[in-house]
């Protein structure tokens, strides 16, 4: 069974608003994302990723790594569909819930509560499959009867709890995750990575695209390093950060 | 240096081709499809995903317009007071400038205000509101079709606040009550798939072209001044053209006709049909032309 399965996949992102004669004199920037390049008067298309081929069974931990602005994020919104392909093919199999931001898409007027259940809904959760992990979601976000005050009201650290429990609490065939859990606490960093433990085993495939060497390797046992938009290397997770400290030096 | 062309990767054709599926639609699907090409089935898709959402967009619609209550005391009721006040000073200062009777004056242009504003909202924040949930549209793979139904579901919760303007018209007994009103079964469907449309393509064409939400708020304003709002028809002294000709007469009337307890004409009833097929098809055409680039301009 396979999760995912890319095949040549390359994403060429317009930019508008730029005219392409200001940008003609430097086409290409090698540090950041990929080739610049025109097309047309006003639209100027960066080649975000390039090319890029793997296969993901089920089950597999996968880690993402490489600097700034090699793909990492596009690469995770190809796979959940976000980004269709300008080149290539990708086939996609099962439910998949996504973890990319945790402050964006959090509605800071409302309750926690009613986030629980938009947030849910949005991600695929039915409303009455909410409300049975409700109680599961606010005892870990440790929110108690801050889950009725508006989210505007919590803390970061609150309201990355809430998100974190909610993503979490639904189940799902794949999990794609975007260096979200290293902006908490030292103690929501251990309970978040036990939780995810959990999450994992009972769900099998994730792709997690982290800058924190540690959390790759300690979750996941086969890492991409992407540099400019391809792949520069795809192995074991201990190999991967080998390559990728010599890419670097 | 010249600029790098597409030889960076060769396009073979069955490059071309790649599977997707649905995650919160089926649990395991695959549809192949051509990226470049138009492609039907997917926008069909999109349409399929709005409206298997519905609950979400509901309970999305829901607390939208109950997030512009919070600390107000008397809450939704500012809608309906704001639309009765504005109708009643339209009634009397074009009543009195066109020599109209208020009595028939006044249910006219609220019927026609509340359309108008339905349809005029709609337009307007169709064009923002795939920048507005952006945020959203990155996170997982949506729908355009869902946030254009939003959009719709939460301005016909408005609408259903300025409906208690026209139930106080018959309390006062300014409209007497008419079986004809079961003419806007006919004419409230119409109204639904013409303003999908509609929502279709101002939120797509928006999201790339920028100075279109200006536009159509402008175009909102002073359409208003052209359709047959303030003033009926046959208060016009010259250009009768202006009412006759212009087909948004005839779609307030569909639906205005019934709600003031007359039969709708044909011609009515025609014209509404023929701009909710125009809009619908042009709507889809937008989709499937330019679905895939939108997560691209927002």
């Amino acid at each position: 069974m396979v999760s995912f399965e890319l095949c040549g996949v390359g994403i060429d992102f317009p930019i508008y608003g730029y005219t392409a004669k200001s940008l003609r004199s430097f086409v290409i920037r090698p540090m950041v994302g990929g080739a610049i390049r025109s097309e047309g008067q006003d639209v100027v298309l960066m080649r975000a990723l390039d090319d890029i081929s793997f296969r993901v069974k089920k089950g597999e931990r996968v880690g993402l790594i490489g600097h700034n602005g090699a793909g990492k994020s596009t690469l995770l919104r190809v796979l959940a569909g976000v980004y269709e392909p300008t080149y290539g093919r990708i086939t996609r199999n099962g439910r998949i819930i996504t973890l990319f931001d945790i402050a964006q898409g959090m509605l800071d007027e409302l309750s926690g509560q009613d986030n629980v259940f938009t947030r849910g809904m949005l991600l695929g959760a039915s409303r009455a499959e909410m409300a049975r992990k409700l109680d599961e979601i606010v005892t870990f976000a440790e929110l108690e009867d801050y889950i009725h005050l508006p989210v505007r009201t919590y803390s970061a650290g609150m309201k990355l709890r809430l998100a974190f429990a909610i993503c979490t609490s639904l189940e799902a065939d794949v999990v794609l995750m975007d260096e979200v859990i290293a902006i908490g606490d030292e103690r929501f960093m251990v309970r978040a990575n036990e939780r995810l433990q959990n999450f994992v085993g009972r769900f099998g495939t994730i792709v997690l695209a982290s800058h924190s060497i540690e959390l790759v390797t300690s979750i996941c046992h086969r890492t991409l390093v992407l540099s400019h938009g391809k792949i520069a290397f795809d192995g074991s997770s201990q190999d991967a950060v080998e390559a990728y400290s010599a890419m670097m030096r | 240096m010249k600029p790098l062309r597409r030889v960076l990767l060769p396009r073979s054709s069955e490059a071309h081709l790649f599977c997707y599926s649905f995650p919160s639609l089926c649990q395991i699907s695959q549809i192949e499809t051509a990226v470049k090409s138009l492609n039907f089935s997917m926008a069909a898709d999109d349409i399929l995903h709005g409206f298997s959402n519905l609950p979400l967009v509901w309970n999305m619609a829901r607390q939208d317009v109950r997030l512009r209550y919070v600390r107000s005391v008397i809450g939704p009721l500012w809608v309906t007071i704001t639309m009765a006040l504005y109708v009643m000073g339209i009634g009397f200062v074009f009543g009195g400038l066109f020599g109209a009777p208020v009595r028939e004056v006044v249910p006219w242009i609220a019927i026609g205000m509340i359309i108008w504003s339905l349809l005029s909202n709609i337009l307007n924040e169709a064009s923002v509101v795939l920048v507005q949930h952006r945020a959203l549209l990155l996170q997982a793979k949506l729908s355009v079709s869902m946030f254009v139904l939003f959009v719709l579901l939460r301005n016909a919760i408005i609408s259903a606040h300025h409906m208690v303007i026209y139930l106080l018209l018959f309390v006062v007994g300014l409209v007497a009550p008419s079986w004809n009103i079961v003419w806007i079964i006919i004419g409230l469907p119409l109204l639904f798939v013409a303003a999908f449309g509609f929502g279709l393509w101002a939120a797509i064409l928006s999201a790339r072209f920028h100075d279109l939400p200006p536009f159509f708020s402008s175009l909102t304003m002073v359409g208003f001044l052209f359709v047959p709002v303030m003033w009926r028809p046959v208060d016009l002294q010259r250009y009768r053209e202006i009412a006759d000709w212009n087909p948004l007469t005839h779609v307030l009337a569909a639906l205005r006709d019934p709600m003031l307890g007359l039969p709708p004409s044909t011609l009515s009833l025609a014209v509404l049909g023929l701009t909710a097929l125009i809009c619908f098809g042009f709507g889809v055409l937008t989709l499937v032309y330019a679905r895939r680039r939108v997560v691209f301009w927002i």
